[in-house]
């Protein structure tokens, strides 16, 4: 399987095989050779405001804890006991001053050190207390208060790894000088499909918006509901761009008086953006402060910034089941009203329950649904579009193109590809892609 | 609204409690038989209708189990937020309920908690089972407990001034896309 990698994804073409999205065997690879060799996203750091704050999730397959310490720092340790492997931590969040594992009792301090074994006696041949602690998770970083981690010891450290696509996320995150928060409460559920159905859309597709999220803006009455044909010549400009690592962003850029989203948008909000975008263009510069966009982040993190805030990880759960985590953030001076106002809005686009949301939900179990037919199977699916022709755009940073491309999608396979064909730990590149000419149909 | 008190041996209002239960159930089948308009006439202009996230905690965290009004929830609209939905389902492209979905609805555990003294308002709160199918053989089962507040108006006899749904999942079993 190692040595047909580049056959699954012929990013430089613009396909891939379906197996990539079913197959468990590549499942069980990727869990080691992209979640064990990529950031990952946890928390926020002001969700772990006191020592002994934490927050439990999961890192690929692995359930994990982020526990603040007592220096202020934050580490990260596997959820499993080292006698049998039950999880010692079973709340999504809390304060603790140890974790106790349900089974036999044994318990683990906030750095991770197990402390206690209830009659350790009983272990005649004796323990390594010192050497059973919780297993840490060995690399933690922040950027914009976002916290993330890695198994690896190879990767870059999390600016470099970002790179370019730094300047993309302050675009959302870093808005204010009071960066931003999450307001309490992340809505989880499950999609029957693999995980990269959600990852590879945000890395991006801004074509899918005017068919499969067309119902929304038909429904919420905004003045353009995209059905022109024009979306390669938008006045609204923008750009789509790709990194070698494989993040992936695309935003349009209108004029605030021509925006959907801000059209949409409930009155108290929309005045809301529109007072504090002279203090955003002085911090970040007229393009970055009209950015309506989302983008993901290598291999599960994803945002979207339209006037409605929030992140997503899409965490596997079996090649044919995610289960999609979605954040709202919001400015952390933006005064209550605001707040609340920023999460009813999110919420009822995006949630869940989202107007937006619920179409792409069912898309996406459904064409996982389908890749079971044996014949449908043998067919590539194509991220073909723009191909071979990167160009500048006015703004931005990195390799770029037309907003509306797929330059993003084969840049997230490309990366995903290498990944899962190499077993030492491959140097990230940009994708020579083929002129479109001699793309293969 | 509070959490309904268990009264020993207190009296029931036997005729509005079924006027109470007629008015569910008629909800309820409003909703199964997808008369979505007919269903947002039930509710005042005022009206908020919130689905709020619960979650696994600690028992001494009990009270962070359900995210407040200033946290996020699944759910979290005014009437103008139930009427884009509404809009959003008639236009033929909401691929979740294309073609719509089959739904039913058992509503049950009805009870009055608490009634104005000038009996123009009432807190009820009733349990609901929502079966839910579509595409072949997808399907999930939504339960939860409702709280409403109801004043007694309108043609039917009653209108929803607030409804709270504490759905019984943490993680929810795919989008959700009916009204609970």
């Amino acid at each position: 399987m190692v040595s047909s990698a580049t056959h699954l994804v012929d990013a430089a073409s613009g396909s891939y095989a379906p197996r990539i999205l079913f197959d468990p065997e590549i499942y069980e690879l990727e869990m080691e050779r992209v979640f064990g060799r990529t950031w990952l996203f946890l928390c926020h750091e002001a969700q772990l405001k006191r020592t002994g704050d934490f927050i439990a999730t999961y890192m690929g397959s692995d359930p994990v804890i982020a526990i603040r310490q007592r220096d202020g720092s934050i580490r990260v340790y596997l959820n499993a006991c080292r006698h049998r492997g039950m999880k010692v931590c079973r709340a999504e969040f809390g304060n603790a001053r140890a974790f106790n594992c349900p089974y036999h009792g044994w318990s683990y301090g906030l750095d991770g050190n197990l402390i206690h074994v209830p009659h350790e006696e009983v272990f005649a041949e004796g323990l390594d207390k010192p050497g059973l602690g919780l297993v840490e998770v060995p690399r933690v970083e922040s950027v914009f208060g976002l916290v993330w981690a890695t198994f690896s010891p190879d990767v870059p450290s999390l600016e470099d790894y970002l790179g370019d696509a730094n300047y993309y996320l302050e675009a959302s995150f870093g808005r204010s000088e009071a960066g931003i928060e999450l307001l309490d409460g992340v809505s989880k559920w499950r999609v029957a499909c693999n995980w990269k159905l959600g990852a590879e859309q945000f890395s991006t597709d801004m074509y899918h918006v005017y068919t499969a999220h067309k119902s929304p803006y038909q429904a919420m009455g905004t003045k353009d509901t995209g059905s022109d044909d024009t979306l390669q010549s938008s006045s609204a400009g923008g750009g789509q761009f790709s990194s070698p690592h494989g993040h992936g962003f695309g935003w349009w850029e209108p004029e605030p008086e021509e925006s959907p989203d801000l059209d949409i948008m409930p009155a108290l909000l929309r005045e809301f953006f529109l007072d504090r975008r002279s203090d955003v263009v002085a911090r970040l510069g007229e393009s970055r402060a009209r950015m309506e966009s989302h983008g993901t982040i290598f291999p599960n993190f994803s945002w979207l910034y339209q006037g409605t805030p929030t992140i997503r990880v899409w965490q596997p759960k079996g090649p044919e089941e995610m289960e999609v985590e979605s954040h709202v953030f919001v400015d952390a001076d933006a005064p209550d009203e605001i707040k609340r106002a920023v999460s009813r809005f999110t919420v009822l686009t995006f949630g869940l329950s989202g107007l937006f949301e619920q179409d792409d939900g069912d898309i996406w179990s459904a064409i996982q649904k389908n890749l079971r037919g044996t014949q449908i199977r043998k067919n590539r699916l194509l991220n073909v579009m723009g191909l071979g022709e990167p160009r500048p755009q006015e703004n931005g940073r990195g390799r770029l193109t037309g907003v509306v491309s797929e330059m993003g999608s084969r840049g997230y396979m490309h990366r995903w590809a290498q990944l899962i064909g190499s077993e030492a730990y491959p140097p990230a590149d940009l994708l020579v892609e083929r002129p479109i000419r001699s793309a293969a149909r | 609204m509070s959490e309904a008190e268990l009264l020993p041996g207190r009296t029931v209002d036997t005729d509005l409690k079924a006027r109470v239960e007629t008015f569910l159930y008629d909800e309820a089948a409003l909703l199964d038989e997808r008369r979505f308009e007919e269903w947002l006439a039930l509710f005042s202009e005022n009206a908020t209708y919130r689905i709020p996230i619960r979650r696994n905690v600690m028992g001494r965290m009990a009270r962070f189990e359900t995210t407040g009004e200033d946290g996020v929830a699944h759910v979290d609209d005014d009437r103008q937020g139930l009427a884009f939905r509404i809009a959003r389902l008639r236009t033929g492209m909401a691929w979740n309920e294309q073609p719509p979905p089959r739904t039913r609805r058992i509503v049950g555990n009805v009870r009055i908690v608490h009634r104005e003294a000038s009996d123009e308002a009432l807190n009820v709160v009733s349990n609901l089972i929502c079966y839910f199918n579509h595409h072949e053989v997808d399907t999930a089962v939504f339960a939860c407990e409702r709280r409403d507040t109801l004043s007694r108006v309108g043609v039917a006899g009653f209108m929803i001034e607030e409804r709270l749904v504490l759905l019984d999942q943490n993680v929810v079993a795919m989008n959700l896309s009916v009204f609970l």
